[in-house]
């Protein structure tokens, strides 16, 4: 039997934050993603990991340009900059925020389209 | 967002090309200004890397200053008669004598590091006045979290925490830096105000503490280098 789904009021509110790793080399998504959940876990732990929810948003990865989308809750967010801000890539990398918002389609309008 | 970085440093070794690489960078990340800042050296090795900054700042749309760094009171002193010829003076902390002689300073800009190598945070509330009356802004070092590790790591946060407490209580002015000394060590304006949020500054506070605070230093500075200035609190009009 499938689960119902919680109603409006009831469900978390999200934010959607978009970044592009400047490097000099080619860095993977995978290598990425990794090195992110990496950085959340070594300062946050386990409990603060599962508190900011860190989820990525595959399908908007941008393997050109090395933009990404990751989601988490609403209040959790500078927590997560500050961990995606301090993690450490096999090469020179540095990770820039393009944007924060509360919906993908703002995400896609204002940072994916003008790529 | 405004977003100044007034402590990126390099040494002697540094090129055109390191300088033209650090500013790239700076400028893609969306800074408005970047401060160079170097160890305490000879005036002829000071005046050629002055040089190559000039030289490769001509290309680049930011704001680039030139910072020195003293070590020891001796230095400080030295440094203090030149006042007018640089930009920033920032003291290394540390050492509870040093801290406490650059914030009774008020040529100093920043005091950098204060808790380095330390248990505690090397600032109490008789520096965190201090450093209000001679405005001397107290820096809170993103690099020296990074390049740390393990219970080293832990220490540092600690001792940003107690920092940020302290001075927020007292009004002592606090900057935010990356500490940078490798191009690719640079960090987003929004890290850096993130880092801040995280460890107790209101959102308001830490981008006060990325733009304006910075902002601030810089243009006193220049007030000082001009003709017209004497002494603090005094001019010609």
């Amino acid at each position: 039997m499938k689960l119902k789904i919680l109603p409006l009021s009831m469900r978390r509110k999200k934010r959607y934050i978009a970044f592009r790793v400047i490097s000099n080399c080619d860095i993977s998504y995978e290598e990425v993603k990794q090195k992110i959940r990496e950085a959340v876990v070594e300062i946050f732990g386990k409990k603060g990991y599962a508190d900011i929810h860190p989820r990525f948003i595959d399908n908007l990865w941008n393997d050109e340009k090395k933009v990404g989308v990751i989601r988490c809750w609403h209040k959790e967010v500078y927590r997560l900059v500050f961990a995606i801000g301090s993690a450490k890539f096999n090469c020179e990398a540095v990770v820039k925020i393009l944007k924060v918002s509360g919906t993908i389609k703002k995400i896609k309008t204002s940072v994916l389209n003008k790529l | 967002m405004i977003a100044y970085d007034l402590h990126v440093e390099i040494d002697k070794t540094a090129t055109e090309k390191t300088i033209d690489k650090f500013l790239n960078i700076a400028e893609k990340l969306g800074y408005s200004g970047i401060a160079f800042v170097i160890n305490q050296m000879k005036k002829q090795d000071e005046k050629e890397i002055v040089k190559i900054i000039k030289n490769a700042s001509k290309s680049s749309n930011l704001e680039v200053y030139f910072g020195v760094k003293a070590r020891t009171i001796t230095g400080l002193e030295k440094l203090i008669k030149r006042r007018r010829e640089i930009d920033l003076i920032l003291v290394e902390g540390g050492n509870l004598k040093m801290n406490r002689k650059a914030v009774e300073t008020r040529e100093v800009d920043i005091l950098s590091v204060p808790s380095k190598k330390r248990y505690d945070c090397g600032i109490n509330h008789v520096t965190a006045r201090l450093a209000r009356e001679n405005d001397v802004a107290i820096e809170l070092n993103f690099g020296e979290f990074l390049k740390s590790e393990n219970s080293a790591r832990i220490k540092v946060l600690q001792n940003h925490m107690e920092i940020v407490r302290i001075a927020k209580k007292y009004k002592a002015p606090v900057i935010l830096t990356s500490g940078a000394s490798a191009p690719w060590e640079l960090k987003d304006p929004f890290v850096l105000l993130s880092y801040a949020v995280s460890i107790g500054m209101e959102i308001k506070e830490s981008k006060n503490a990325l733009g304006y605070g910075p902002k601030r230093i810089v243009q006193k500075n220049r007030e000082r280098q001009s003709d017209k200035w004497i002494i603090p609190g005094v001019r010609v009009v």
